[in-house]
């Protein structure tokens, strides 16, 4: 478990260094809504 | 296909409307007239407010499309329990310095997943839906939004697919209306998110898990 979340924690780190060097005015990063309409019958 | 994505997508959120069935809701057919779905029919899909993602071949690239826009919003909604089927909710609303002023409507809904549970597409299925709030925020500043949920009998039944999200919609009477932001929580509610500052780079703070 530990060895897992260094391995995603140094992604994440990687990404953020990546979104800073790209120089973004806004950075946030976005979650996309998806509504879905269905039925069963 | 939407099994896929929301396992291999971290930043997706589903909801499932029911459309005149044994499980619709009042609120989610008014979400479907809000789409106007019934001019194409379901199953009909909208990614962030904006147009239905139809044909199912397409979805997957039309999520990755989606990712990539930026947005100067951001979104955190925390839970706190006031009894054991009543929690509060507080979604945090704020517009990063630099970003643009901006009105939204924020909308918060209870869903359960793998609900009906016949039906191996069930994700997310609606349940309820807060009062909306529209609400002005400044760049640089942060607006919070509170609501409460009672979970009824269903849900409790099946606590651990209980969700909770929120999101920041252009306050308009239909579509488009763009989705700056969204988010959402699994019980029993603990941020699945890290620690302040870990977005500009303050990792002081940070650890594998929030405490």
């Amino acid at each position: 478990m530990r060895r897992h979340s260094a391995c995603v924690g140094a992604t994440l780190l990687a990404m953020a260094v990546i979104a800073v060097a790209a120089g973004d005015a806004v950075a946030a990063d976005r979650v996309v809504l998806m509504e879905y309409f269905n039925a069963t019958t | 296909m939407v099994n896929t994505l929301v396992t291999n997508y971290p930043r997706f959120v589903v909801v499932e409307y029911h459309q005149q069935d044994a499980y619709a809701k009042p609120w989610g057919e008014a979400r479907g007239e809000f789409y106007n779905i019934w001019a194409l029919g379901i199953p009909w899909f909208a990614y962030d407010g904006l147009w239905d993602a139809w044909p199912i071949d397409t979805y997957e690239t039309k999520l990755q499309q989606r990712l990539t826009v930026p947005t100067d919003v951001t979104l955190e909604l925390s839970g706190a329990e006031l009894a054991a089927d009543t929690w509060e909710f507080t979604a945090e609303v704020c517009v990063e310095a630099g970003g643009i002023d901006k009105t939204m409507r924020i909308y918060m809904v209870q869903a359960l997943d793998k609900y009906p549970p016949a039906y191996s597409y069930s994700r997310n299925t609606f349940q309820q839906a807060a009062a909306t709030e529209d609400v002005t925020v400044a760049a640089g500043a942060c607006v919070e939004v509170v609501r409460d949920f009672t979970f009824d009998a269903l849900s409790m039944a099946s606590p651990d697919d209980i969700r909770v999200m929120a999101w920041a919609q252009q306050p308009l009477d239909g579509i488009p209306a763009e989705v700056h932001q969204a988010a959402q929580l699994a019980w029993p509610f603990v941020e699945v998110a890290f620690a302040d500052g870990f977005e500009s780079g303050d990792l002081s703070a940070w650890s594998a898990t929030v405490p």
